[in-house]
């Protein structure tokens, strides 16, 4: 039950609750479409002096212009304490789960003289704060504080913990290690506790069980998270840029001190408002400007509704004498999509991969960076790795085909059972590739897999490492074939049972025998049927991702296919350039290989 | 629906094919020697679902202990249970991201599907080719500005937003599914409806859409089993992990192989709780889904 109320309590958070323009819009044209509709019945209400019904629309309206106010988040000065002075702004980058916090004002280096700017990762404020750290062990002591701040656990740089309980013991001399993507901490005494990458609660219990505390920390070779929920931080809460030059500190009263690396000094309020954090210094500038302008736009996107809703209103007769002189205008709507979402993006893209946005920054930048990336492309070993993983997937196809028309042959005999069989080859088809990709690392397991255990039923011991660097891609392969053989061999079948029988019969009295009429009368005409198969089978070999994704892993360059390689540049390096450029290609592979095929099964039809 | 390809011929069709060849003695050999090889393949195709079902229904230390394709000595839920723990509120997002985008991309490939069915206009050709190319698209080469976009909506880690996204990506193949059902709705009714005085749009909602019926449910349960199994947008468009407003079950049963607090029963179960919904639907509509989708692709090529 409380499962179900969380999914309740998020689904509300994410439909109502999100920035507004998305539901906006939505709201737009509904209101739209409702005068459209009921226009006219609203004008022969007036016409009958029943004018009440105008507060209809008004109050629709009104209620619309509210919603639109409220979506904004506009906090007036009041609340903020402080004013002026924009310093701070929020970077709303790629992944949204990396806002931060950019500090540029003029700084300089002392040492170098150099201005430089400073970044805080903050990631969803209210929720947590986020400190990235990239190094085996802390770069500087780092202390998580309960929310009750009745304990502490503390990690230091020299790679040891300690860890203050609520009930005063002190755990000392305990070393911590980031292992692969896990914690482990080691006490004194010898015990281990790992926290994993996923299972992010460190849970402590008091020896006479009453008092529970829970840390949260969420794979920390990555971060360290603190989850408050408060409006105000509990305690006093510093954050420090990594050079500890500047610190940000927020006090549990409201307000925040800034120092900065040339040991300027600024104060100001906090609060945090849904998912963001405003920072508002003493001198009373405001440093989210955007809410203003969020607001113009609604307001403005609010007149223009009102004003189109009034126009419909008004011109009905001529605009519903357009649409039905013109009745594909509806057709612009899946047209603007389609164009919008596939076509203007894949030049985006292409724009992306000239363009100079840095390697690993999440900051988008558009500008002419020329054709660096491809040429990085075309020297990565790793790439043309990727190329060849990608194309020794197409052997999928000769395998599958073969299989396929054995299968259906046989299953064409009118074998009893056959309807049986033909429902569980179809099985391995309906799995989602996560499915697929737990279950086959359950086969291939070395010890006590399904497979070893299979093959020591019937007598023989297999010893085969699936996943190692040479074999991964054929493990891959088996398992691509194990999932669409089954498949092809339905939809052969399928072709072999429109064969019209009374041809066959025809054939059978001019005494021809049944190999003979499979070879003259019945292959032949499966082409159709096998050039559809070949396009199928190509585009899930060209887009396997989430296959390989949960059978191995996406970082595994032995078993990395162009799609891997690009979601790997794009999220575990953050290089997007380069994403884009491996996409590119991905897409120029897709038409050279594809369309000829589409053209050629096309040309055969006809 | 006269694109249906039929894969049962008739028992009279049958019945002509099997009696002019006499059951001889090396007939009855050979189907001995198709049997084997039907079985073995069964055993191929069927290992993995009998290795996952039989780990789903042991116990914890069972499962570890015992071999994997060993009948489990104690049926247990336990696996069941954890794993349904761990998944509910994934699966109830998954749920409603399958329905709306199904029903979203089912929408707007229908309105597509008619246009360029059942008429004739300027760009027709072009409009075609456009949306039959988008089938073939590696989801990698938009990704990037899909994000953005997805950003810059205020839907990034929303379910709405990855039912956006499939509602558009699902609309080529929609279309090109619904273009090949529509074909079998008869020209002269429709002749027959503009001349009782209707208009395009009312042509469609009174005689192609009622007319259709069953074809529009067959590509929304298609269209609803490639959401459900989808994962490239669930993993780019949402957070991950414990932050994850909107987590979908594919994301949350991949994450439960690294976590240290997760066993293999329960691995195994929610693989199989994932896998249920789709296998009942392959087992009964199998053969509807795949010559639908192959109507769409005669029709596409």
């Amino acid at each position: 039950m409380d499962k179900i109320q969380l999914f309740l309590n998020n689904f509300y958070k994410m439909t109502f609750e999100g920035k507004g323009s998305f539901w906006g819009i939505i709201l737009a044209v509904v209101l739209i479409a409702l005068v459209y509709v009921f226009g006219e019945k609203l004008r022969d209400r007036l016409k009958k002096k029943s004018v009440f019904l105008l507060a209809v629309p008004v109050l629709l309206l009104a209620g619309f212009a509210l919603l639109l106010v409220n979506s904004c988040k506009y906090i007036p000065l009041s609340e903020r304490a402080g004013q002026n002075a924009v310093t701070y702004a929020w970077e709303q980058t790629t992944k949204k789960s990396e806002n931060s916090l950019v500090y540029s004002a003029d700084i300089k280096d002392p040492a170098t003289g150099k201005a430089y700017e400073q970044s805080f990762a903050f990631s969803d404020i209210l929720g947590r704060l986020t400190v990235k750290e990239t190094s085996d062990h802390v770069a500087e002591e780092f202390t998580i504080t309960s929310a009750d701040e009745s304990s502490t656990l503390t990690f230091s740089p020299d790679g040891t913990y300690v860890f203050r309980t609520a009930d005063g013991t002190t755990e000392e001399n305990g070393r911590y290690v980031y292992a692969d993507k896990s914690l482990v901490l080691t006490a004194a005494d010898g015990t281990e506790t790992k926290v994993g990458k996923t299972s992010s609660k460190l849970r402590y219990t008091t020896a006479d069980g009453a008092n529970k505390q829970e840390f949260a920390i969420k794979d920390l070779k990555e971060e360290f998270v603190i989850e408050e929920t408060a409006q105000y931080m509990p305690e006093a809460f510093t954050l420090s840029d990594r050079d500890e030059r500047s610190a940000l500190t927020f006090n549990p009263n409201g307000t925040y001190v800034f120092r900065a690396a040339d040991g300027a000094e600024e104060k100001g309020h906090y609060v945090y408002r849904g998912n963001e954090m405003v920072l508002a210094n003493a001198e009373g500038n405001d440093a989210f400007g955007k809410n203003f302008s969020a607001q113009t736009f609604w307001l403005v996107f609010a007149i223009v509704v009102a004003a189109a809703m009034v126009l419909i209103f008004v011109f009905h007769k001529q605009i519903k004498a357009f649409l039905n002189k013109h009745p594909m205008i509806w057709l612009l709507i899946p047209a603007a999509l389609l164009i919008y979402f596939v076509y203007v993006a894949i030049g985006w893209n292409v724009w992306v991969s000239v363009s100079d946005w840095a390697d690993h920054s999440q900051t988008a930048s558009y500008g002419w960076g020329g054709f660096g990336q491809y040429t990085k492309m075309f020297g990565d070993s790793s790439f043309w790795n990727a190329v060849l993983n990608t194309l020794k997937l197409f052997l999928i196809i000769p395998v599958c085909l073969l299989l396929g028309i054995g299968l259906a042959l046989i299953m064409d005999q009118g074998l009893k059972g056959t309807p049986v069989f033909r429902t569980l080859i179809l099985l391995p088809f309906a799995l989602s590739f996560v499915v697929t990709g737990l279950i086959w690392q359950q086969m291939f397991n070395g010890t006590g897999g399904i497979l070893v255990e299979f093959f020591k039923l019937i007598g023989v011991n297999l010893n085969i490492n699936w996943t190692s660097n040479e074999l991964v891609m054929y493990s891959i392969m088996l398992v691509m074939i194990w999932q669409f053989s089954g498949y092809v061999a339905v939809i052969f079948l399928a072709a072999i049972k429109n064969v019209p029988t009374n041809i066959i019969n025809a054939a059978k009295l001019d005494g021809a025998y049944m190999p003979r009429i499979y070879r003259k009368m019945i292959l032949p005409q499966l082409t159709g049927a096998m050039g559809s198969c070949i396009t199928i089978l190509a585009m899930y070999a060209l887009r396997s991702f989430d296959l390989i994704y949960s059978l191995t892993s996406y970082t595994n360059p032995a078993s990395a296919t162009l799609p891997i390689m690009m979601y790997n540049e794009m999220y575990a390096h953050d290089n997007y350039a380069y994403a884009a450029a491996i996409s590119c290609f991905l897409l120029a592979m897709v038409l050279i290989l594809i369309l000829p095929l589409t053209y050629a099964t096309n040309r055969r039809k006809k | 629906m006269q694109n249906n390809i039929e894969i049962e011929r008739s028992k009279a069709g049958q019945a002509a094919q099997t009696l002019r060849v006499k059951p001889k003695w090396h007939m009855t050999a050979l189907h001995i020697v198709y049997y084997v090889v039907l079985l073995l393949f069964l055993v191929f195709y069927m290992l993995p679902f009998w290795g996952a079902l039989v780990s789903s229904f042991k116990s914890n230390t069972e499962a570890i202990s015992t071999s994997p394709i060993a009948l489990p000595q104690q049926f247990s839920m336990e696996g069941y249970s954890g794993a349904m723990d761990l998944l509910a509120v994934a699966l109830l997002n998954s749920l409603v991201v399958t329905v709306f985008g199904a029903a979203g991309s089912v929408f707007l490939g229908s309105i597509c599907a008619y246009a360029l069915g059942k008429w004739k206009f300027k760009l027709n050709n072009v409009f075609f080719i456009l949306l039959v190319a988008a089938t073939y698209l590696p989801f990698q080469a938009i990704l990037i500005p899909l994000l953005n976009n997805i950003t810059n909506y205020g839907l990034y880690d929303n379910i709405w937003g990855i039912v956006l996204a499939h509602s558009i990506f699902g609309m080529p193949m929609c279309t090109t599914m619904m273009r090949g059902y529509y074909a079998e709705v008869p020209d002269a009714l429709i002749r027959q409806a503009m001349i009782d005085g209707n208009g395009m749009w009312q042509i469609y909602r009174k005689i192609v859409v009622p007319n259709t019926k069953l074809a529009t449910i067959t590509t929304f349960v298609f269209q609803c089993t490639s959401i459900w199994n989808e994962m490239l947008f669930a993993l780019v468009l949402a957070n991950q992990g414990d932050s994850a407003q909107a987590p979908l079950a594919t994301i949350v049963l991949n994450s439960f192989v690294g976590s240290t607090g997760v066993e293999i029963n329960q691995l195994m179960a929610g693989s199989m709780i994932l896998a249920l919904p789709m296998l009942i639907i392959y087992i009964f509509m199998g053969k509807y889904l795949i010559s639908g989708q192959m109507s769409g692709a005669v029709t596409a090529s």
